[in-house]
């Protein structure tokens, strides 16, 4: 599903970055663990298409992100990557169900998809959540948001950047096993980057990335 | 989705919205309204014009003459020779004279004595009654009826000079009202007509014993068409030059005017662009503060796989919106004030404004709004263009 091989990047006036070769498949998710400033934020916005002008390779699904053009690569995120970010962002002035319904039409998702979506918010219990504004939610309530709209529209690869970071014990723990359930149900592949100590029992392909 | 997103974008800060919409509806509304006076006045002017080439009267001021003979707004000059309208209606160059007798007053509207010429002349129907035949009969203009309730069959007393002075009326001889006229939008809907005898009787009988009963028979004015262009070449001067009465070309008196008038409305014109370039300015940083606010959003929206036009799209809609919004209001500000003058009569009493079709001067200022708007999106489109996704959504 995903084969990222001889990756180099470099930040201004800083050190190059260089990672090892990545292979995930739906099968089984990867953790790729490491300490602050190892570069696994930058490594993510790579994989995801957010950053372009990185050296190496990078295959999804059989297709060679550099050979994409700016608008081939914006539709390719948009129909084939769910991104998780480490700090969820909403649009603000929308409710939580337009904010998804605005994932779904940017992913070009059907309306036969909208049986998917109903079902994560039950699975994922934000039914009485739908109509509040993103500011009125809770840190897990909104991260549960993050992977509805990762998911909903049809994803084969979703990226999760420290998405248990700002949970505690008992919700971290939640939402990585409807993470990991979810991906797994669908057959799409999942990468999480993260420090997170609590999550390194759950995954059995690590990657650790050193400074 | 995209006009929901677009939609609850213009709502999010109320406030910001709610001042950049009232300024463009100021801004708007002034402009609208100034460009809606002056073309109706121009309008109004010219119809009350048709026909009237030249205007003879008292020596005295020629606008003076042309605002009292034609559009029953100032006093008369004075007093012309019946005479010296006759001797001219028998010039080579001229067509038609209507002469007009002026000076009477039913309570604050003006009695003007003249033919039947000057009815046929705006084109003067009756609504109900029929048309003054003999002395002492009067028709009334429609506008006029209605603001003194007056009715076919009913007697009038007239006064001389204004109305409001009681000691001036003419108690001895009384006006049977014969007709009231359909409503126009000329000078004629706000005064009542009367044949010139009626005023020459009514005043001769009063003189019965106070001045001489050879007096010459005299009018206020007389309003003269020309066959031939000639007329206007060479009459005016010629009068002037050579006789006792004074002739005006009413076009150019007009135009005078307006060139006086204009001024003023020309600042006032200003005055309006100057707000609208103010609402303009206050959208613009409205924008570009919204902008800074949701460089995390336009990024997290280009994660998602919205394109770069969509998002151009997003951000001139949302300024077109408060434009619109704005323009509407204003050209319904403009038309409801338009709508207060006529109903308070603070504009000239004769005048009467009641057109809602857009103008084009409007249109050319409501395009140069929209084309202003979209010239100061060129910053915030700027901006989303240069926007580095992964950059602004890993350093929030």
């Amino acid at each position: 599903m995903l084969l990222a091989e001889d990756i180099q990047f470099q930040y201004p006036n800083t050190k190059k970055l260089s990672y090892p070769t990545i292979q995930c498949t739906s099968k089984i998710p990867l953790l790729i663990t490491g300490e602050s400033g190892c570069g696994k934020t930058t490594l993510l916005s790579i994989l995801g298409g957010l950053i372009t002008n990185y050296k190496g390779n990078v295959m999804i699904d059989g297709t060679k992100l550099s050979t994409l053009n700016k608008t081939k690569l914006d539709r390719f995120r948009a129909d084939y990557i769910g991104i998780i970010h480490q700090k969820p962002f909403f649009v603000s002035s929308l409710n939580m169900k337009e904010n998804i319904a605005l994932a779904a039409y940017f992913g070009n998702v059907q309306e036969k998809n909208t049986d998917v979506t109903k079902q994560l918010f039950d699975q994922l219990k934000v039914e009485h959540l739908l109509f509040k504004k993103p500011t009125e939610l809770s840190s897990g309530e909104i991260q549960r948001f993050s992977i509805i709209r990762a998911i909903c529209k049809n994803a084969k690869l979703v990226l999760a950047d420290e998405p248990t970071s700002s949970l505690d014990n008992q919700n971290a723990l939640q939402v990585i096993q409807l993470l990991n359930q979810l991906c797994l149900d669908k057959g799409i592949a999942l990468i999480i980057v993260s420090h997170d100590t609590r999550l390194t029992k759950s995954y059995s392909h690590q990657i650790n990335l050193l400074k | 989705m995209i006009g929901k997103l677009i939609l609850n974008n213009c709502l999010y800060k109320p406030l910001n919205a709610v001042l950049s919409i009232i300024l463009f509806t100021l801004g708007v509304g002034i402009s609208s309204l100034i460009i809606l006076v002056e073309f109706q006045l121009k309008q109004k002017l010219n119809y009350d014009l048709v026909d009237i080439d030249m205007i003879v009267g008292g020596k005295g001021s020629p606008l003076q003459m042309v605002l009292s003979t034609i559009f029953q707004v100032d006093h008369p000059t004075g007093n012309i020779p019946v005479k010296e309208i006759e001797k001219l209606s028998r010039h080579p160059y001229v067509e038609k004279t209507i002469p007009i007798a002026m000076g009477d007053y039913y309570k604050e509207s003006k009695i003007v004595g003249t033919t039947i010429d000057y009815l046929k002349k705006y084109h003067a129907e009756v609504e109900t009654g029929r048309i003054n035949q003999r002395t002492f009969e009067i028709v009334i203009g429609n506008n006029m009826a209605n603001r003194y309730q007056l009715k076919v069959g009913m007697h009038i007393t007239s006064s001389h000079g204004n109305a409001l002075d009681k000691s001036e009326e003419h108690k001895d001889q009384q006006y049977l009202i014969t007709g009231i006229l359909k409503p126009s939008n000329s000078v004629i809907n706000n005064i009542a007509i009367t044949s010139v005898e009626s005023i020459w009787n009514i005043h001769h009988h009063e003189k019965d014993n106070k001045h001489d009963e050879n007096e010459e028979k005299q009018v206020t004015a007389a309003l003269i068409k020309f066959r031939s262009p000639m007329g206007f070449m060479t009459l005016p001067n010629w009068i002037n030059q050579n006789t006792n009465i004074q002739a005006a070309i009413p076009i150019i008196e007009i135009n005078k005017l307006l060139d006086i008038t204009g001024l003023g409305l020309n600042t006032l014109k200003w005055v309006a662009y100057l707000i609208i370039l103010v609402a303009l300015i206050s959208i613009f940083i409205t924008m570009i503060s919204r902008l800074q606010e949701r460089k995390v959003e336009i990024a997290l929206m280009r994660s998602l796989g919205a394109s770069k036009v969509i998002l151009f799209t997003i951000c001139i809609a949302e300024i077109l919106v408060y434009c619109a919004i704005g323009i509407i209001l204003g050209m319904l500000l403009s038309r409801i004030s338009l709508t207060y003058l006529n109903a308070t009569q603070i504009s000239i009493p004769t005048i009467e404004f009641d057109n809602w079709t857009i103008k084009q001067d409007e249109l050319i200022v409501i395009f140069s709004i929209i084309g202003l708007c979209l010239l100061s999106t060129i910053f915030p489109i700027f901006k989303v263009y240069q926007l580095n996704i992964a950059k602004t959504l890993n350093e929030n």
